[in-house]
């Protein structure tokens, strides 16, 4: 069972220049169970995502001296890696399909966008709050955060104005506050 | 910027989702040095996002941590090796096929112990073959281990070498320890002061090595670093603005707000242009 331990975010900063495995130990403790979520909504299979999820702490660790806190959050370095990992992944996996079969499917994103994983979540009150967000907000959370794409190219992408945009984004994270 | 319409303007979100532009971030940072309520705020939008991402998934299973704290600490670790255990796991099946069979037939007894015996010598021997082939193939893996960090951190300095704007300022040694070396990659626009290639003596016990940046003569800090005998990949140190000269001393570990003079290391000056 994890245990999550509070550590602000200079502390784990500083934490992480060190090379133990205590260090290790909290990074992973904090943040592991949220970048597999990210990882799953791009990959479907439980077993690849943790492949996916080992690779991408590979890398934060050998790069954790590259992390540079005037450019984001540790959070945000760490979800960009692991997002990386998985589009990595899918690319790789998308080019041996693409010789097996010939087929020429030009937008991994939107292959996988509709893949709803089939989860236990725990706690119903999670589950509820989760599910009182509106479809419109929803698509836009998870387009930003588990995609990476930024507000123009979401705005461009649903052909929404910008500002809608912004303000639904807004809306979302005043649902999903109720989580914390 | 009115406080309130910042905050509410979606930047938090595409900043802690990752999507913000260079000048958003910078924007977002500014902010949240200057106002407790917006640095309240991106806490509260991260731990919110990281709830939600974690309200998709179960917990990792338990052994995952292990496994990858094993693959970047301990290279060594083969008590999970698999087909130790697959040819070991066989081999005693037929040995209990033997007792089975020596129950049942005394008079066979003799030719059986025999079996028993070669079938041990063979056990035996595949032990200590698939041992040496372990042992072998650690010495590889460990090699990789090795040359894959030996990579990483090449290309680490190199994409910070390759960034425009980026100098090299050689630091030499000076009386302490003429022998010594190290590099400052100092780039004047990012502000950004990258340490690499460092030569210096392991530190006793208690001691660190500092970094100072002169700025309009005086030296500032640019924090400390370690030295080993792992050899020494590329390090961030504190941005500085308009440094000239850099300068590493001995200090306490931790480091102290002014450089001890007669510990100074090493020392080298940015060139102009």
């Amino acid at each position: 069972m994890i245990t999550k331990v509070k550590y602000s975010e200079e502390q784990l900063v500083e934490m992480l220049k060190e090379s133990n495995r205590q260090a290790f130990s909290v990074l992973y403790d904090n943040y592991s169970r949220a970048l597999l979520g990210v990882i799953r909504k791009n990959i479907a299979d439980e077993e690849i995502s943790e492949d996916v999820l080992q690779d991408a702490f590979i890398k934060i660790w050998n790069n954790r001296l590259m992390y540079d806190a005037s450019k984001g959050r540790l959070y945000t370095w760490m979800l960009n890696i692991a997002r990386n990992t998985s589009i990595d992944y899918l690319r790789s996996k998308q080019n041996k399909m693409d010789e097996k079969i010939q087929r020429n499917d030009n937008n991994v994103h939107e292959s996988n966008l509709s893949n709803n994983v089939e989860t236990n979540i725990d706690g119903i009150g999670i589950k509820a709050i989760v599910g009182s967000l509106k479809d419109e907000q929803k698509i836009l959370i998870d387009l930003a955060y588990y995609k990476g794409y930024t507000q123009d190219e979401i705005a461009q992408r649903l052909n929404i104005p910008l500002g809608t945009v912004k303000t639904r984004m807004r809306a979302a994270i005043m649902v999903l506050r109720k989580l914390i | 910027m009115d406080v309130n319409e910042f905050i509410s303007s979606g930047i938090i979100e595409s900043y802690i989702s990752g999507t913000a532009s260079a000048e958003e971030i910078a924007l977002v940072q500014r902010m949240e040095k200057a106002y407790p309520e917006v640095k309240a705020e991106i806490e509260a939008v991260e731990a919110s996002l990281i709830a939600y991402a974690e309200s998709g998934v179960n917990a990792p299973s338990d052994g995952l941590k292990h496994k990858i704290a094993s693959h970047m600490f301990d290279k060594k670790d083969t008590s999970g090796s698999k087909s130790k255990i697959v040819n070991i796991g066989s081999l005693s099946r037929s040995e209990k096929l033997l007792r089975y069979t020596i129950a049942a037939s005394v008079g066979l007894l003799l030719g059986l112990a025999a079996i028993v015996f070669s079938l041990n010598d063979k056990l035996a021997k595949t032990k200590s073959q698939l041992a040496q082939l372990e042992n072998e193939n650690e010495i590889l893996a460990d090699e990789l281990g090795k040359q894959e960090g030996e990579l990483t951190a090449k290309r680490n300095s190199l994409t910070v070498l390759m960034k425009p704007g980026s100098k090299m300022v050689m630091l030499k040694g000076l009386v302490l320890s003429p022998e010594s070396s190290a590099m400052v990659v100092y780039n004047s626009e990012s502000k950004t002061v990258f340490l690499d290639a460092v030569q210096l003596p392991i530190p006793p016990l208690g001691k660190q090595y500092q970094l100072w940046a002169m700025v309009d003569g005086k030296p500032v800090d640019a924090g400390v670093f370690n030295v080993n005998d792992q050899g020494f990949a590329i390090q961030k140190m504190r941005d500085m603005s308009d440094a000239d000269a850099f300068a590493v001393t001995l200090e306490e570990a931790g480091g102290r707000p002014e450089p001890t003079m007669s510990a100074m290391y090493l020392m080298g000056s940015v060139q102009p242009g």
